[in-house]
């Protein structure tokens, strides 16, 4: 058990015992930490207001086997300017959930943090819905699970419609027996191929219809579930 | 261990705030206890959950089918405060300071734990303000980001209602349970509530 310290996002926060949270952080040159803090409920606790999800904070912490103790903890900046619009606030806490899903403990993929931290400077300036998808999409290619989403896992083709299968990580076109998965439409497709492979800051390029996010956000989730039950 | 204590003592231990050695304490001294006080402390746990039920009003805990605050005839009927639970009211009462309604949501939105917006009883609370001739909303949500977003989405359906909405925010810090903050900081947080 050492002391270390280090900085990053609150990632998520659950009410433990009478005063008590447990916080999962993103820290740069850690990864995701799950730690206790005790008694920060408390009107007056030194920690309180320190953690709220996607605060960047600064903490000193024992590090343990799976469950960290934070001894000292400073509010780097509460990123209000994410939290003034509902919008933001959902694609914000969206990323931070499939973060929290997604990421090993304690493996320092100092990558997704620096993809995290671009992410946020944009959703400080108001992204929309397509920055969270593309965030989502690069945060599976940066941990090697790059999904196939331009051409059909079988024929190759490039033509649709396709049909996402969450357990081979890929589309299947309607001529290879795609008849189970969730269906995408070519220009889908193209949409979400193209999210993957550019700078999340240039999503704004692309512009998803309501119908398109929700079957992209199916087709993410399905995906994740796979990926997080393999290991 | 006997199983019957073994089960005891699990199920104390299951409770907030217990851990294993007050269960077992608790467990042993209701072992020796007279039958009167161990029975006793089983019928008020078994009334508690057939004889409380929510308010059809206001969800909070009820006895009948209003409960004591909306059935008083002296509360301030045009003025409704919105709290995330029910103990949440207890705390504002004792303060003295308030005399209006609540509305308990039964929770915040928290996109993290998929609460959203119909899992609460927020529908409830719009259409109260609208039918009950309310001219002020008071938000005494926990400070903290789920809190924040759940006041946000309030204001977005009762502003077009032309209902004044304020909010106690101020005084209580971030992070901290309301069910903490002392008498004096509450009531202060109530007197400088913050219009939004
Ligand atoms: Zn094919
Ligand atoms: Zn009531």
């Amino acid at each position: 058990m050492g002391i270390e310290r280090g900085d990053g996002f609150v990632l998520r926060i659950r009410a433990f015992g009478d005063a008590d949270i447990i916080v999962t952080l993103l820290l740069h040159g850690y990864g995701k930490r799950t730690a206790i803090a005790k008694g920060v409920r408390r009107l007056n606790s030194r920690l309180g207001g320190v953690f709220d999800l996607l605060n960047q904070v600064e903490v000193v912490f024992y590090a343990r086997d799976r469950l960290d103790l934070v001894s000292q903890a400073a509010l780097i900046s509460s990123n209000e300017a994410v939290k003034r619009d509902l919008g933001t606030i959902n694609s914000a806490l969206t990323v931070a959930r499939f973060l929290d899903r997604l990421l090993p403990l304690h493996q320092p993929e100092d990558e997704v943090y620096r993809l995290f931290t671009r992410f946020i400077t944009m959703a400080t300036a108001g992204s929309g819905v397509e920055a969270r998808i593309a965030t989502e999409l690069w945060t599976l290619t940066l941990l090697g699970h790059r999904p196939q989403l331009h051409a059909c896992l079988q024929c190759g083709t490039t033509v649709g419609p396709f049909r996402f299968i969450p357990a081979r990580g890929g589309v299947l076109c309607s001529r290879c027996k795609g008849n189970v998965g969730i269906p995408l439409t070519t220009g889908l497709a193209r949409a979400l191929a193209w999210l993957a492979t550019h700078p999340i800051e240039r999503s704004r390029v692309i512009h998803l219809s309501p119908e398109e996010q929700a079957q992209a956000d199916e087709i993410l989730n399905a995906y994740l579930e796979t990926r997080i039950h393999e290991g | 261990m006997i199983a019957p204590l073994e089960e005891l003592i699990d199920r104390l231990r299951a409770l907030p705030g217990i851990g294993r050695k007050s269960a077992e304490r608790i467990a042993f001294h209701l072992l020796s206890a007279s039958a009167e006080e161990a029975t006793g402390l089983a019928t008020a746990i078994t009334r508690v959950k057939t004889d409380v039920h929510r308010c059809r009003r206001c969800y909070n805990f009820a006895t009948g089918d209003l409960c004591e605050i909306c059935a008083n005839p002296n509360r301030d009927q045009e003025t409704i405060c919105v709290v995330g639970h029910p103990w949440e009211i207890a705390k504002i009462e004792r303060t003295g300071e308030y005399h209006g309604l609540y509305h308990v949501l039964g929770g915040l939105i928290s996109p993290m734990d998929e609460v959203g917006a119909a899992d609460l009883t927020i529908a409830a609370l719009v259409n109260r303000v609208k039918t009950e001739g309310t001219t002020e909303v008071i938000l005494a949500l926990e400070p903290k980001l789920e809190g924040e977003i759940t006041a946000m989405h309030i204001v977005s359906l009762l502003k077009p209602l032309g209902v004044k909405i304020s909010q106690i925010a101020q005084g209580i810090p971030v992070g901290r349970d309301l069910e903490f903050a002392d008498e004096v900081t509450l009531s202060r947080a109530l007197r400088g509530r913050i219009d939004l």
